[in-house]
């Protein structure tokens, strides 16, 4: 067992997790149907590829993964398809999503398997290949495409894999029972996404109350053969929230994923042992995520304790399975009772991110006291696990100084409730986090949008200046051509109608070079050069421009960013290079004719020496 | 949203009006140690003041309609009016007491917008309040008579006293009240070496040792605050060792002009507002470190203000003053937060006009 490193704050509620550990994982029972939502991820929401009416096998895929940041889902069950429509799905704000709906019989079970893959022995692409078809997010909660994140190795070099099996938050156990009974089946798992990322170690990091998991992981690890990586495994006392992705970074490694970074960042990658299972699964196996072990527990429940269950079976019936007594159910959480989200209804589906169901008595968690003035005691600071201060956060998103609460890093909030849980006036802090938060968003998008439309209004005015300047200059040519035979009178086209034009800064001066056209050698040549000059400029615009879009638009898995939102960005970015393409396309117009004028100018000074025709500068 | 609370697994006090409850427990040992040694008169002052807080508070619920019983369940008003009647000389007048009680709880604290708002802490806007207006009366300590010494205040004199319906004169001031030793070696003339000053018995017997005893069960009550979580250390050490460390260098300097750093912890306010009223946390710096130069600030101005200054005592004024510095110090001591290199320091404003500037 090896030195842990500490992180700040951290509290130390209630574990409540011995009432679902007193039995082994169950099997809970094929449900007879299942509705599969199609946004069990992280991204974009999947698209069916199933129609109504078609019968599919278990793990037939029904919903094909949508850009960068999506994946696929599969049929749970032996059926037939009976619907796509949006039904109520486990969400905080109770929203309803678009769900396939698979009916069977409760007993047929066929699989439609992929082939079985050794990963030891199969190279990047076909394993990537084969995550990608899996529909594997994140089960300890996140629902994070896991095939986006085997492939952090394009981007990032990454030296650990860190399992977290730290699991502190209160009542949940399901990584506690995955690792007593699948230990081997983890560290395998973590084996595999260690090799595709480049990961040469691999630390297990958990909290030092389920001894019979570190048992059982001790063993396994001494069972391994890990000739290629190092495989260690960090215990530490329990604190809410070690398992924070950053925080168990810190605590393991001693590296701090930096402000709005990844912790691949720091050269770490942090799986759930339930989600190496999976991967494991679906490579060794070729069985596609259809399944996963959830808690039930509270005590409302007679018989709590941990399930494997198919996605998409309804919570009521997992629940009735494990003797719920409704009459004292008080509220029913998914997740854990500091981050996850209170549902509002039982007939929800299990999806990929259930990694608990807490059905609570009122005694158990009972409705929160009336929210008081906050005294600034700073509880909350000392809970803090990110080194904020909470209660200068509250203050300043009550009153909506949005600058403010960004300047005392609000996006660096993790949202893990440590503050909520010591303040002694109940103030809900997090949920005011969270409404600036997306206010700011909400802010952010708007000046964003605005930004795009005026880019785009941009674009038009450059496109209607070139096209101004292309028609002058196939007029002025025209002209010249006319006049060339003999005439030496100045034709009015020289007092050049472009001064209408918007006031872009790069073609500002090519107008005023072309405006006052030359008479004499010496202007001409200046207007030629300023020309040049603008045309440089225009063309330097235009490869910046290309450059910017290039790098945007190679590097799209920034994971961070929002699928529909990088996007935009590119759209934006198109849209900007395409104005700075027209107007190198003016500026060239106008070069060219202004080129051609100065040629005519010599051509006539050259004909009718010393005639100047003064009248023509003020003509316009 | 935390569907779990600190409240049901801790047996640290968790809620506001209990966290404020034992502030009061707290506040006991010094309210009996001031009883023992100057009479009733304290008493009065406490119970009157607190009463007076908490129908002050009430009234301006009223006015401001909104529900009496939970804001009085937070206890904040009694609190504010044991801390202010502590302060008080003993048997202070009835009037004074609610003149300066007004001033705590209406202007400082609800006019501000009740509790949590409240940029200045009330009961030391009440005793400032008081003490610019009435100085007469806010420096007559009482000699230290005893509750129940022969020479101590009768129930009837302070009734007297404290209704201001006593006959005029009937009590000569001279012959009850006294100066408190600070007060006494403020004024000590300058010739007189501090030890000659000691030696001539400037105060009546058992004044010493009395303020002493004081400042004792202060720290008695600050430790049961400290015990049970419900202040930092920060601001109680910070300002005990700012003030010994300028006192000690003092009266290195000059041993017969200055006290000793003992002298200055053991007389006035010191302990009492360094455990009990600089720690109101309202209006004091919020983050750690902000407290940590928020007390050594209030160490040094009231070492500052009995040495140089015309009052005797200072805890009122430094307090105040440093509370103005509370935005400025919060600005400038955010911590570092996990994944930043460095600390944010002070406050950056985007200016609106940058946007248009060519």
């Amino acid at each position: 067992m090896a030195r842990a490193f500490d992180f700040p704050g951290g509290i130390h509620p209630p574990a409540r997790k011995a009432a679902s550990t007193q039995r082994p994982i169950a099997q809970a029972a094929l449900p007879r149907r299942v509705m599969l939502p199609l946004g069990q991820h992280v991204g974009q929401p999947a698209e069916p590829c199933v129609a109504v009416g078609e019968r599919v096998n278990t793990g037939t895929r029904v919903a094909r993964a949508q850009g960068l940041i999506s994946a696929d889902v599969h049929a749970s069950i032996t059926g037939e398809v009976i619907a796509i429509e949006p039904y109520p799905v486990p969400h905080p704000a109770g929203l309803n999503e678009s769900c396939i709906v698979i009916e069977g019989d409760g007993i047929r079970d066929d699989w439609a398997l992929l082939p079985s893959l050794d990963w030891r022995s199969a190279d990047d692409d076909t394993l990537h290949a084969r995550l990608n078809a899996s529909g594997v997010v994140g089960l300890g909660g996140g629902g994070f495409p896991t095939q986006v994140k085997a492939r952090v190795r394009e981007r990032h070099a990454i030296d650990t894999l860190i399992v977290n099996a730290a699991e502190c938050e209160p009542y949940i156990s399901a990584d506690d029972m995955t690792l007593r009974e699948h230990a081997a089946d983890v560290l395998e798992g973590a084996q595999l996404i260690a090799k595709l990322s480049g990961a040469q170690r691999i630390i297990i990091g958990i909290e030092d109350d389920k001894p019979e998991a570190i048992t059982a992981l001790n063993r396994a690890i001494k069972a391994a053969k890990t000739e290629t990586v190092e495989i260690t495994l960090k215990a530490f006392p329990p604190r809410y929230p070690s398992g924070g992705e950053k925080q168990l970074i810190k605590r393991l490694l001693d590296r701090e994923v930096p402000s709005r970074g990844l912790p691949a960042d720091v050269g770490v990658l942090c799986h759930n042992p339930g989600t190496l299972r999976a991967a494991l699964q679906v490579v060794r196996d070729g069985r596609p995520l259809v399944s996963r072990i959830v808690t039930l527990t509270g005590e409302a429940l007679n018989r709590p304790g941990n399930v494997e269950a198919r996605l998409g079976t309804s919570m009521h019936e997992l629940l009735a399975a494990a003797v719920l007594d409704e009459a004292r159910l008080a509220r029913l959480v998914m997740g854990g009772p500091m981050m996850g989200m209170e549902l509002s209804r039982l007939d929800l589906p299990l999806v990929k991110s259930s990694n608990c169901l807490i059905a609570a008595t009122l005694d158990e968690l009972p409705t929160a006291p009336v929210e008081q003035p906050c005294i600034r005691c700073g509880a909350c600071e000392e809970a803090c696990p990110a080194s904020l201060l909470p209660q200068q956060l509250y203050w300043f998103a009550k009153s909506r100084e949005h600058d403010k609460a960004e300047l005392f890093n609000l996006f660096d909030c993790i949202e893990c409730d440590a503050c909520s849980f010591v303040c002694p006036s109940h103030i809900p802090l997090v949920d005011y986090y969270r409404a600036a938060k997306s206010e700011i968003r909400a802010h952010a998008f708007e000046a964003r949008k605005a930004e795009h439309a005026k880019h785009r209004f941009e674009f038009r005015q450059a496109r209607i200046e070139r096209e101004a300047a292309e028609k002058q200059a196939r007029r002025q040519s025209r002209l010249q051509a006319n006049k060339r035979p003999g005439s030496s009178a100045a034709g009015p086209g020289k007092s050049q109608p472009s001064n209408s034009q918007s006031s872009k800064s790069q073609a500002g001066s090519p107008q005023a070079a072309t405006a006052s056209s030359p008479n004499t050698p010496s202007a001409a040549e200046a207007d030629l050069k300023s020309l040049r000059i603008a045309q440089a400029a225009a063309k330097a615009a235009v490869r910046k421009a290309e450059k910017v879009l290039a790098r945007v638009s190679q590097s799209p898995g920034n994971k961070s960013q929002h699928q529909g939102q990088s996007d935009g960005e590119i759209e934006d970015l198109e849209v900007q290079l395409a104005t700075a393409r027209e107007n190198l396309a003016a500026v060239e117009a106008r070069l060219a004719a202004a080129k051609n004028a100065a040629a005519d100018t010599a051509n006539e000074a050259a004909q009718q020496t010393g005639s100047p025709a003064p009248d023509q500068e003020h003509t316009k | 949203m935390s569907l779990m609370h600190q409240s049901q697994v801790s047996r640290q006090p968790t809620d506001t009006g209990r966290v404020m409850t034992w502030l009061l427990l707290a506040t006991l040992p010094g309210i009996a140690a001031l009883t023992w040694h100057f009479g009733l008169g304290v008493l009065s002052n406490v119970l009157l003041a607190a009463a007076f807080g908490a129908g002050l508070e009430a009234l301006v619920m009223r006015l401001r309609r909104r529900a009496v019983r939970p804001v009085l369940a937070d206890n904040s008003a009694l609190v504010t009016g044991v801390l202010l009647g502590a302060s008080l000389p003993p048997g202070t007048n009835l009037w004074l007491i609610l003149v300066g009680m007004v001033a705590a709880i209406i202007v400082a604290k609800q006019l501000y917008g009740g509790l949590g708002q409240n940029p200045f802490n009330p009961a030391m806007v009440g005793y400032a309040l008081l003490l610019i207006s009435f100085p007469a009366a806010m420096t007559q300590w009482g000699a230290p008579h005893g509750l129940l010494g022969p020479d101590g205040l009768s129930f009837g004199e302070l009734l007297a006293r404290v209704t201001g319906t006593g006959i005029e004169g009937g009590l000569a001031p001279d012959a009850w009240s006294g100066a408190t030793p600070l007060d006494a070696f403020k004024h000590k003339p300058d010739t007189m070496l501090a030890s000659e000053f000691w030696a001539s018995n400037p105060l009546p017997e058992g004044t010493q040792a009395a303020w002493r005893d004081v400042a004792l069960a202060w720290l008695a009550g600050g430790a049961l605050l400290l015990y049970k979580r419900l202040i930092g250390w920060q601001i109680p050490l910070s300002m005990l060792t700012a003030m010994g460390l300028l006192a000690t260098f003092l009266y290195a300097v000059d041993p017969s002009h200055h006290g000793s750093p003992a002298f200055h912890w053991l007389n006035g306010a010191a302990v009492f507002g360094a455990f009990f009223i600089a720690t109101d946390p309202v209006s004091a710096a919020t983050s750690r470190k902000g407290k940590l130069y928020y007390g050594a600030g209030i160490g040094v101005l009231v070492m500052l203000i009995r040495d140089a200054g015309a009052y005797p005592d200072a805890v009122a004024f430094a307090v105040l003053l440093m509370n103005f510095t509370v935005p400025f110090i919060d600005y400038y001591t955010q911590p570092r937060t996990q994944g930043h290199a460095r600390p944010n320091r002070g406050i950056k404003v985007t200016r609106l006009d940058d946007e248009e500037a060519p």
